[in-house]
């Protein structure tokens, strides 16, 4: 159980056909809808670019990074993004700079941004703090590492809540 | 042998031959100039000799014949005024004249000269030999004429004469007055040879005499007959008996050489003379010197040309060694560069020389040399990514063909089974054919035996469908009741179901009770009697269960049974039924059945033959499976081979060092001159 | 792109925080450490007899201490989790907590059990359930009917003891020890 002085807060919601996924409204300040002008997720790679009122952001694969690892597909394949500050998640901008200077066509990203894909079926609801549970302490940090943060229950149906900043993390560094 | 040495012995021992070559070379033609030079001398002094005894001689003759003209002259003029004076006749004067002129103790002329009178006509009129003959077709009367057409009316001539009795004409001189009054041309002559005792040689000697100690340059005369008229040294005495003079004596002109031991010789030293003849007195002119004079100006020619040669041979030899050298050391920096990508350390270079005056070819080839070696370098680069990237794809590939391999030979022994399952059933095909035949005859025997049986099957019906009606109400009765059964044996499974929940509720009791310790301990007596309870009810809905699954299993015999025997009665019914239209169908078509088997084995016959082709088809692509899968194990041994190669190219260019050591700061070494 | 200056929402370090104290005030189950268990208020060992729940992997009949588990539950649905060795099979909804569901067969047999009984273990910290067939029965036995196993015996497996039940000699199972085993799993990872 959480207690806090809020009882609840904003949470994404995005519900994939196996389970749902929580990403905290914190994590994010903005969003912007998929254009023909994006360029593609290609092959094995998590991540591409995009353009946004002209700056260059390197785009991380949401959906396939869940479909990936918990072999679950979004029901509808329209998508749209969202986009964070570095700082907001806890990711170091050090770790953007690295992947521009290594990754070819990503030079000119910019450092203290990103945006990741989300299907289009999500929605921003508020959930209570309480129902939001930490993983069992057995895996509790090997899973906070992953970034899994915790779940919650919502009659047959389970929530993982993502930390994006930690699974953009360890895919720049090619972890995963 | 070191570049340098070779270098020097090379164009040392080329420079030294060609320099004493040249020095040879010059040596001989300074020496032949000089030669020439100084023998040009020699006969050029030999000549002016000759011209000037000529001029000296020819002077004293002149005078000697015009002072005997004159005094001829002298004496007819007298002999003339004593004419005229009258002592005297003209006759007798001239008879006086006559006597003095032609008397040799008047005015010896020579040895064979004489005087004579000549009339200005031409003819002799003193004369010791031809008084009264005419010399105006003589040649030499146009130059008398031109004597006397002058004021002076007197000259000097010459002319070749032969007189009476000679062989060969010489040259004459004479000497021509004209006596006016009487018009006479009082004639001298004489050969000018015989004037040789006119010459003084005091007038030539001063020029011809260089012989000193210092000098063996001098010119000397010698007669026809050996005798030396003028000598430094030996002058009167006679050289007849050496064969120098004999050959001068004979060729009177030329050059020649000869021996001679001289007042300052200690020995006899060769000795070059020119000569030349002086017709008028038939003596030979020799001007000459010793060897040793005549090439002592080749002596500093030759110090200097020895010492050019010594000093050329120094030079080279020094430069020689120093070129040598510098080449040497740039060879040394290549022989570093080629030992080390010997080693397979390619990342030297040559460094050239930094001014641009001093850079050579070999500069030029170190710098083409890096590039080749960056090229190289570039090249074996590209290789080794390309080798990697090789053995990456080859072992994809003999993944992949192994992989294909196995696919293809499943599939071959697939279609082998395929293969031996069509021709099975083409053996089948060909005994069911068979059967068919024996078919045919079988039908035409059923067709009597039908009509038999025919009536009896009838009377059964009627009994059978009184039967079938009674027991099939009982079947719906039992039916009835197993549903019911169906109905309790859900509730039993809920029942079961909420036993065993209860049960895990008791336990879950029991385990909280426990934990709870002193307090839980009536609820421990709690939780265990709900257990207890659980357990009887999961013992007693067994029981049920046991009850109901005998129940169930008697009305499902019971059924089963009476659905037997209802099946069989049906059956019966049915198939006396059936049987009756059977023989009405048998009995109808027996015909037909024969048509029909004739047809099935006709159309089993063609089945047969299109399996045939179906199997020859099948066999053939069976043979073209084995080949794909025969080519894809050549395929994988094929990309094994390939796996091979690319390792030992990966081998062969990871035996070169391609990049200087990380981290060390340093650019690629490099070989120094 | 403008970014909004006020912070939207709470932070995920913020929730992880009070979620963790939560945790360590919740009255949910006992607190109790994995490496000790707590021995007050169980009459049965006061009485020199041990409670044990007697459990069925397959066909292999298991024991574990009374004192070790929890509650026993059926039916519930298992949520598959990422990022897992192959013996916890993911996670399990208890009274709207996630706890870990730990396949003992995998970890004994290394053979996939097909079941969904779970009995869940006391220590409410690590939140761990394992996987079982069936529940038999809880059972007290005398202490001294109990043979523990040496030291050496026990180091390399999951058990602690053995004991007699119905003429069959049944493995204890040594709670602590699997949970240990989990979580240098982890640590590993």
């Amino acid at each position: 159980m959480i207690s806090h002085s809020s009882n609840s807060s904003s949470f994404l919601h995005a519900g994939f056909r196996t389970f749902d996924f929580l990403i905290n409204r914190s994590q994010f300040f903005s969003s912007a809808s998929a254009g023909s002008a994006d360029t593609e997720f290609s092959g094995e790679s998590l991540f591409s670019h995009i353009t946004v009122s002209g700056v260059k952001l390197v785009v991380c694969n949401l959906i396939k990074w869940i479909d990936r690892n918990f072999t679950d597909q979004v029901k509808s394949p329209v998508h749209f993004y969202i986009i964070s500050d570095v700082q907001a998640i806890a990711l170091c901008s050090d770790d953007l700079a690295r992947y521009a200077l290594r990754k070819k066509g990503f030079s000119d990203i910019s450092t203290d941004k990103a945006a990741f894909s989300i299907p289009a079926n999500a929605e921003i609801k508020n959930t209570r703090l309480d129902n939001l549970r930490l993983m069992p302490r057995c895996f509790r940090a090997h899973t906070m590492q992953q970034g899994i943060a915790g779940c919650i229950f919502s009659g047959q149906r389970i929530g993982f809540w993502l930390d994006i900043g930690r699974i953009l993390h360890n895919a720049l560094e090619e972890k995963i | 042998m070191k570049t340098s040495k070779k270098l020097f012995y090379f164009f040392g021992g080329s420079s030294l031959l060609i320099i004493t070559a040249a020095g040879i070379i010059m040596y001989s033609y300074v020496k032949s100039t000089v030669i020439k030079l100084q023998e040009s001398r020699l006969e050029e002094s030999a000549g002016l000799i000759i011209k000037k005894i000529s001029a000296i001689t020819d002077v004293s003759i002149r005078n000697s014949l015009r002072s005997t003209a004159h005094k001829t002259e002298q004496l007819v003029r007298y002999y003339h005024s004593q004419k005229e004076a009258g002592s005297i006749s003209e006759k007798e004067a001239i008879s006086v004249i006559r006597k003095l002129i032609l008397s040799k103790q008047y005015a010896p002329v020579g040895e064979t000269g004489y005087l004579a009178v000549v009339k200005d006509n031409g003819l002799l009129y003193i004369h010791p030999h031809a008084e009264g003959a005419s010399i105006t077709k003589a040649v030499f009367w146009p130059k008398v004429e031109a004597i006397l057409s002058t004021p002076e009316k007197e000259g000097y001539l010459e002319y070749e004469w032969k007189n009476p009795g000679e062989n060969e004409p010489r040259t004459k001189a004479a000497y021509l007055t004209y006596f006016e009054p009487w018009k006479m041309i009082i004639w001298v002559s004489s050969y000018k040879a015989e004037f040789n005792t006119l010459i003084s040689k005091d007038d030539f000697r001063e020029g011809m005499m260089e012989r000193n100690e210092k000098s063996s340059r001098y010119s000397y005369i010698l007669d026809l007959a050996g005798n030396l008229i003028v000598h430094p040294e030996i002058e009167g005495s006679n050289v007849s008996g050496f064969s120098f003079a004999r050959e001068m004596i004979e060729k009177k002109q030329g050059r020649i050489e000869y021996l001679w031991k001289g007042k300052y010789d200690n020995r006899e030293k060769k000795k070059t003379a020119y000569y030349g003849f002086l017709s008028d007195l038939n003596w030979i002119v020799v001007s000459g010197l010793n060897e040793s004079e005549l090439l002592s100006p080749l002596i500093f020619l030759k110090f200097f040309i020895f010492a050019g040669m010594l000093i050329a041979l120094f030079v080279f030899a020094l430069s020689s060694k120093f070129v040598g050298r510098l080449i040497e050391k740039k060879i040394e920096a290549f022989m570093h560069l080629f030992k080390a990508a010997g080693e397979g350390n390619l990342t030297h270079e040559y460094i050239a020389e930094s001014t641009p005056a001093m850079r050579d070819e070999i500069d030029d080839m170190g710098t083409v040399f890096n590039v080749f070696m960056r090229d190289y370098r570039d090249v074996l680069f590209g290789l080794q990514k390309i080798t990697n990237k090789i053995i990456e794809l080859i072992q994809a590939l003999s993944a992949s063909s192994q992989e294909t391999s196995s696919t293809a030979n499943q599939q071959a022994a697939a279609v082998k089974e395929i293969v031996s399952t069509m021709e099975d059933v083409n053996s089948l095909s060909k005994s069911i054919e068979k059967k068919i035949s024996e078919v045919t005859v079988i039908t035409d025997n059923t067709k009597t035996i039908v009509s038999n049986g025919f009536s009896k099957v009838t009377a059964s019906l009627d009994k059978m469908s009184e039967i079938n009606s009674a027991n099939q109400t009982t079947i719906d009765g039992i039916r009835y009741l197993s549903e019911k059964i169906d109905n309790i044996w859900d509730i039993v499974n809920l029942i079961n179901g909420i036993a065993d929940q209860t049960k895990i509720i008791a336990f879950n009791a029991e385990l909280e009770a426990s934990a709870a310790g002193e307090a839980g301990k009536n609820f421990q007596i709690v939780a265990t009697e709900i257990r207890r309870l659980a357990d009887g009810t999961v013992r007693s809905t067994n029981e049920i269960k046991e009850r109901i699954t005998e129940i169930q299993q008697s009305s499902d015999r019971l059924i089963l049974t009476s659905e037997e025997g209802t099946e069989k009665i049906r059956q019966g019914n049915d198939l006396t039924k059936e049987i009756n239209e059977l023989f009405k169908t048998i009995s109808g078509s027996a015909e037909i059945s024969n048509e029909s088997t004739q047809s099935i084995s006709k159309s089993i016959r063609q089945q047969g033959g299109t399996f045939e082709q179906i199997l020859i088809a099948i066999r053939q692509i069976s043979e073209g499976v084995d080949n794909i899968a025969a080519a894809t194990s050549e395929t994988a041994g094929a990309a094994d081979s390939l796996g091979e190669v690319s390792e030992n190219l990966e081998k062969i260019v990871s035996r070169y060092v391609l990049e200087a050591p990380a981290g060390s700061g340093e650019n690629p070494s490099e070989a120094r001159t | 792109m403008k970014q909004k200056k006020k912070k939207t929402g709470i932070g995920n370090e913020d929730i992880i925080r009070d979620a963790e104290a939560a945790e360590e005030n919740s009255v949910y189950g006992t607190q109790q450490t994995p490496d000790g268990l707590d021995n007050e208020g169980l009459p049965d060992i006061v009485e020199n007899t041990i409670k044990f729940v007697i459990f069925t992997l397959d066909a292999s009949r298991y024991a574990i201490a009374g004192t070790d588990v929890l509650e026993i539950i059926i039916g519930n649905e298992i949520y598959p989790m990422p990022f897992m060795p192959a013996y916890i099979r993911g996670l399990i909804n208890r009274h709207g907590i996630p706890y870990a569901a730990a396949d003992l067969n995998l970890l004994f047999r290394n053979k996939k059990l097909d079941a969904d009984r779970y009995i869940v273990l006391r220590d409410d910290a690590a939140r761990l359930s394992f996987l079982v067939t069936a529940v038999e029965q809880i059972i007290s036995m005398p202490e001294s009917a109990v043979h523990t196993l040496a030291e050496s015996e026990a180091a390399h497996g999951y058990f602690s003891a053995t004991l007699r039940y119905l003429e069959e000699e049944v493995p204890v199972v040594d709670s602590i020890r699997i949970f240990k085993t989990i979580t240098n799993d982890f640590a590993q990872q």
